[in-house]
């Protein structure tokens, strides 16, 4: 009998204990599913907050808040003084960073809590706003859903057609640490409506760069052998003869069904050299001028022409800015090593001397369901 | 002879030796290949496991002399009973320190990733629940339990083909970059992260089919050699080479970004359920503790020092609070001694035992 | 554990219990009819059924008298073949009486201690004046209900007979399947006064003769009272009596029964209860069902799969939404997340507390269904779901998600075949719930990795129970998680440690052979 009193009591004890330990259910937290940073007109760090509130009580699905804080950790302190529940960071899912934090060398490093604790989702998409993060947190238009499950699905769904990046906390750290590559995140713009513009290319210190439209970044993409479900684009392929040309008489849309970019590094005279072999096959989806105004032959031709053109303006932008978030780096690693390692610490200054050669080569599998 | 009662089978003396082989230590592993050799951590694997393979072979053989005893016995055998009594102290020592590390590892490892609010020895008694009911009972009972937790975790390495789609095969290369210096440092990382299978010196007596003992601990060590190459590989290409050292444990961050429509954040039930795989690693090492000790002390019955063996590391847990880093320090400390117990040990003792046999023949010709 | 041993031999000490053994036990009957009349009227006193019935026997003009228990006789008997005879036909070749009673079963006995049980078991005995032996007829008959379709165990394709509270009767049921001579049945009884007879029913060239001894052995160490049902004697045999599983297996299906008796096992058939006792059980028997073979094997595979899926979900399921809406809700998906935190917004108890509330509501309902006469039954089952489904949720007090959880691991605990599996996993599912409240899903695990400690532990008359899981024996899983045809399950199983492998060679014609 002693033993049986001996064994309640501990388990009893146990009870007790681990009564002080446990977590606060779910509907005692408040879930932050958006996190703000921007630097408002005297460069003070300013941290944005959105979570969603339930029940019948509250007039609007979802709250805002805004504090000045030191770091993201400190800032949770503040929301937890103006939140109902405790804040928890478990179900974010998109970080705006506004530009002008962006335009500081060196910011990654606020991120830091993000990364070092283990309640934080790594799949949070990273996006900038061109303009101040206050106006898109404070858009919350009755049409649309929550601000963050719509900017997630925006993103997503131009994941999926091959126009942007994922842009995760993951990846933002892969290019962040990654020598041989930079970094590139979502931009968004709040004119009347928000409104997903391209893609951001930071330097290797997290600094602004340069900016990429949808197209550009599709390039982008297919440079990076990135293909997802679909990819289309519309390219002019004929001079525009006429002066009014109100319907773009000259255009012709197509969607690659397969893509293989295979780019080779070498390297002579003191100097990288890439060449970049882009191989696809198309589908004609679109073309608004007759069929005997260029042949089959002309057509590819045209189109390589342009799509050749199109990523040599890309990388002429990239190698002016001195970065590289095509990771041509990586290309250089495996297989110049050696001449690769010398210059490991200053690779865009390095790329931005390298002699890249571009070469398309399509081949038109398809043409759609009319002839016309 | 005394051990024909409990028997183990071909299939659970493999997984017995896998399962204390893979344990907390894959969950660092690419990190700390990483660090020593870059990509080319997985060369070092390889290497590590050819020593593994031998040492374990040798091992067979010197069980081979005695076929119906553990190492103790056949120590006491051959020479002499304080010997094998001394022989006895040090495997408990051993075993008991080895399962120690890994038991309170476990804990934390635990305490971080999931319940950062809960008493790390409070997390250890609940985790001695079951680890007394497994280890006070027999081998088969053992054996049984390393088999079937073997085929349920198995499936979990499917999770680590999400990461594999956005992997960047290009960090692998160039093979061998910075010769291999570099690579051979990492074998000794690797050597430890193989061990586990000096467990057979306990194990073989209890063998059934005892002809099949060195193609089961070579099955063994291949099974873990696969199992660290796919992790290790995943992590590898799915990380930066410059950014793979920045995670204490990649393995688990790996498993961050998975996500299916239905569950997120695997990396929580993924650890949740890797506490069936550590135990298979500290649950034989606390069999060995135990079965040593009842040796050392000349008992038949090991299911009363199981209770001790627990309750010493939660005593020990709640008093001197632990941190990874000397957790860490402790794991570095009892290296040496493996290495001495696992490959010096068996080799002399093999090389001494042919040299006897010879003579004995000899003399008795 | 060793605490629980020191307990039970405590136990073991204890003194023997005995049952008032009069000095009868020893004495033989007296040739004189009017003292074993009166020996007779001391042993059954206050004994109102008792018949003594006195006559005068025909033939040979002896007083005689025939004494039984009215109820537990079948008076048409008496009647018919006994007493008509010796009352009314002279045969004067034969000197002897016998050949006027027309009963197959006829012994004769002298010591009052045989002549008392045959009496209680519903025998009738002839006393006769002069004789110092008595004659006992078996004219056994009682109150019995006919064949019916079994209750519990109900099934499409298979028998619709089920065993009944008789067991010469269920002893016969399954002979029918297994007309071979191999079939050997052990009798033994138990019981200092229910005197409960056990019939052991096995195939002699195919079942273990340890797994024999050690059933015979435990049933052989048994001093108690009486055993009402089979239920209760498989308590007193089995292996781990802590244990939640039940490790015999109980069924009221004879076609089951000789199905497993065919695979090796062995049956104990117990008179007066209509279920029998099948051992060594495995986890897996628990999980089969007779529709299983009558089913198509595709279908059958599919049904077996739901039924382990229903095992972990009625087990798990309750234990999971607690530790994930307490600790984990990180691992739900953001719509699904925002979803399940509106609906519990309003709930004003921990996740725990809701769900134990409507667990034991759950429970409550399907006993009072079970104990209940149908039709006040199926009020419970309105009331019972308008309160759960409307009422409660409507007030607040559990949430929409809760309701369907715990609806679903009902349906899912009842899926598994087997009442008695059923119970011991709706058992299992509390101690889940208290672990993962207080631990998250590390509770769950532990709780999980402490269940299978058990479970690989476990063993029923000697043999594993966690067999052909663990052990491990790829062998049998032919008919485990998938059934396999027929034709290509040409060995016994290895849980059943059988003796004669083998059971038929898979000799179907393939193709257009035909």
């Amino acid at each position: 009998m002693k033993r049986w009193c001996h064994a309640t009591l501990f388990i009893f004890l146990i009870v007790i204990l681990s009564s002080c330990g446990s977590k606060a259910p779910l509907e005692d937290l408040t879930l932050a599913l958006v996190i703000g940073i921007d630097l408002d007109d005297e460069n003070n760090l300013v941290f944005y907050e959105i979570n969603p509130v339930f029940g019948g009580g509250a007039k609007k699905g979802i709250q805002a808040y805004e504090v000045k804080a030191k770091t993201i950790r400190d800032s949770r302190r503040l929301f937890d003084a103006l939140t109902t529940g405790e804040v928890t960071a478990g179900k974010i899912q998109v970080l705006l960073v506004g530009k002008r934090v962006l335009q500081h060398e060196d910011w990654f490093p606020i991120l830091d809590t993000v990364y070092r604790n283990p309640t934080f989702s790594m799949s949070t998409r990273v996006v900038t706003v061109n303009g101040p993060v206050t106006e898109v947190i404070s858009h919350q238009p009755k049409e649309i859903p929550q601000l963050s499950l719509h900017l997630k699905a925006v993103i997503d769904k131009n994941y999926d057609r091959t126009r942007a990046v994922k842009g995760t906390l993951q990846e933002l750290h892969r290019e962040m640490r990654d020598k041989a590559m930079t970094p590139f995140i979502w931009e968004v713009k709040k004119g009347k409506k928000l409104e997903l513009t391209g893609i951001s290319l930071l330097d290797k210190k997290g600094k602004y760069a340069q900016f990429l439209n949808m197209r550009e970044s599709s390039l982008l993409l297919m440079l990076q052998n990135k293909k997802r479900k679909e990819v289309t684009f519309t390219i002019p392929v004929l001079p525009t003869g006429d002066e009014k040309n109100i319907f773009h008489k000259n255009m012709i849309s197509f969607s690659e069904s397969r893509v293989k970019t295979k780019i080779k590094s070498g390297y002579k005279q003191n100097k990288f050299h890439f060449d970049i072999k882009v191989k696809m096959s198309i589908n004609i989806v679109e073309r608004l001028f007759p069929e005997d105004k260029l042949d089959k032959e002309q057509l590819k031709k045209q189109i390589e022409k342009e799509l050749k053109k199109q990523i040599m303006d890309l990388i002429t932008k990239i190698q002016k800015k001195e970065i590289d978030p095509i990771g041509l780096g990586l290309y250089a690693r495996a297989y110049q090593y050696d001449h690769y390692k010398k210059v490991e610490n200053n690779w865009g200054k390095e790329l931005a001397e390298a002699d890249v050669n571009v070469s398309v080569k399509i081949d038109i599998i398809a043409n759609g369901a009319v002839i016309q | 002879m005394k051990y024909t009662k409990n028997q183990i089978t071909f299939m659970q003396y493999i997984f017995l030796i896998h399962g204390v082989q893979v344990g907390v230590g894959l969950l660092t592993l690419p990190r700390e290949l990483a660090e020593k050799a870059g990509t080319d951590g997985w060369i070092s694997l390889i290497i590590g496991w050819v020593f593994s393979t031998l040492a374990s072979l040798i091992i067979i053989q010197v069980m081979k002399n005695y076929p119906n005893g553990t190492i103790i016995d056949l120590l006491t055998h051959y020479f002499g009973k304080w010997l094998g009594k001394i022989a006895a102290f040090i495997f408990v020592l051993y075993f008991a320190f080895l399962g120690a590390i890994v038991f309170i590892r476990e804990g934390l490892f635990i305490q971080f990733w999931i319940l950062p609010q809960t008493d790390l020895f409070i997390l250890l008694f609940l985790l001695s629940i079951p680890s007394y009911l497994i280890v006070r009972n027999n081998i088969t009972i053992l054996g049984r339990y390393a088999e079937l937790v073997f085929f349920m975790t198995t499936w979990m390495l499917f999770f680590y083909f999400t990461p594999l789609k956005e992997a960047h095969w290009l960090h692998l290369l160039p093979i061998i970059k910075e010769g291999w210096k570099p690579i051979l440092t990492a074998v000794r990382t690797t050597i430890f992260s193989f061990l586990g299978f000096e467990i057979a010196f306990f194990l073989y007596p209890f063998l059934q089919n005892k002809q099949k003992a060195s193609i089961g601990i070579f099955i063994a060590n291949t099974l873990t050699l696969v199992l660290f190459l796919i992790v290790t590989i995943v992590a590898f290409t799915f990380y930066s080479p410059d950014e793979i050292t920045q995670y204490k444990e990649p393995t688990i961050n790996l498993l961050k970004i998975v996500e299916f429509k239905f569950l997120e954040r695997l990396e929580i039930v993924f650890l949740s359920l890797y506490i069936f795989v550590i135990s298979t690693t500290v649950l034989p090492l606390f069999f060995a503790t135990v079965f040593s000790t009842s040796q050392l002390f000349g008992k038949q019955d090991h299911s009363k020092y199981v209770g001790w063996l627990l309750l010493l590391n939660i005593v020990y847990v709640f008093f001197l609070p632990q941190t990874f880093d000397q957790n860490t320090q402790f794991q570095k400390g009892i290296e040496p001694i493996s290495l001495i117990l696992v490959y010096a040990f068996p080799l002399c003792l093999w090389v001494y035992l042919g040299l006897y046999s010879r003579l004995k023949r000899r003399a008795l010709k | 554990m060793a605490f629980f041993r020191k307990y039970r031999n405590k136990k073991k000490q204890q003194t023997p219990f005995q049952i008032q053994n009069n000095d009868i036990t020893k004495n033989l009957i007296s040739p004189l009819l009017l003292e074993n009349m009166a020996e007779i009227q001391k042993i059954f006193s206050e004994t109102p059924d008792l018949v003594v019935k006195n006559f005068v026997i025909k033939q040979t003009k002896c007083p005689a008298a025939l004494v039984y228990l009215s109820g537990i006789t079948d008076t048409k008997t008496i009647h018919n073949h006994v007493l008509s005879p010796l009352l009314f036909e002279a045969n004067k070749e034969e000197k002897d009486f016998e050949v006027q009673v027309s009963l197959g079963h006829v012994k004769e006995k002298n010591a009052w201690q045989e002549i008392e049980s045959a009496i209680l078991q519903g025998n009738s005995v002839l006393f006769i004046d002069k004789r110092i032996k008595a004659f006992i007829f078996d004219t056994q008959g009682w109150p019995q209900r006919g064949i019916e379709d079994t209750t519990i165990e109900s099934s499409l394709r298979g028998e619709h007979i089920g065993f009944t509270e008789t067991g010469s009767n269920n002893i016969a049921m399954i002979r029918r399947h297994i007309p071979n001579r191999e079939l050997k049945m052990k009798e033994m009884t138990v019981g200092a006064r229910g005197n409960l007879k056990l019939t052991i029913m096995y195939l002699a060239d195919v079942a273990n003769p340890e797994v024999l001894k050690e059933l015979v052995d435990r049933i052989n160490k048994l001093e108690v009272d009486s055993i009402i049902n089979a239920a209760s004697l498989s308590e007193y045999i089995e292996d781990n009596p802590y244990s939640p599983f039940p490790q015999l297996f109980l069924t009221e299906r004879p076609d089951f029964a000789a199905a497993e008796i065919l695979q090796g096992r062995i049956v104990t058939v117990v008179d007066r209860s209509p279920n029998v006792l099948i051992g060594p059980a495995t986890f897996e028997i628990f999980f089969k069902s007779m529709d299983d073979y009558g089913a198509r094997w595709i279908v059958a595979s599919f049904i077996r799969l739901m039924r382990y899926l229903g095992f972990i979900v009625a087990i798990f399921l309750p234990a999971t939404y607690i530790a994930v809406i307490s600790f984990h809700f990180e691992i739900i998906p953001l719509k699904l997340l925002l979803s399940v935190a509106a609906s519990r917004e309003r709930v004003p108890f921990p996740p725990f507390i809701e769900a134990i509330i409507m667990e034991i509501t759950l429970e409550m309902l399907r006993e009072a269904g079970i104990r209940l006469p149908a039709k006040i039954g199926q009020t419970v089952g309105i009331v019972g779901g308008i309160v759960i489904g409307q009422a409660a949720v409507a007030a607040g007090i559990v949430s929409n998600i809760m309701v369907i959880v715990v609806a679903l691991t009902a349906i899912a605990s009842f899926i598994i075949p087997n009442y008695d599996m059923g119970a011991a996993i709706r058992m299992l599912r509390f101690p889940m719930m208290i672990a993962a409240s207080l631990f998250g899903f590390v509770g769950l695990t532990v709780g999980l990795m402490t269940l299978i400690a058990h479970f690989i532990a476990l063993e029923s008359l000697g043999t594993p129970y966690g067999s052909p899981i663990a052990p491990l024996r790829f062998p049998d899983w032919k008919d485990l998680f998938i059934r396999f045809p027929e034709w290509a399950i040409i060995k016994r199983p290895e849980s059943t440690r059988a003796i004669q492998k083998k059971k038929a060679n898979s000799n179907r014609p393939k193709g257009d052979e035909q």
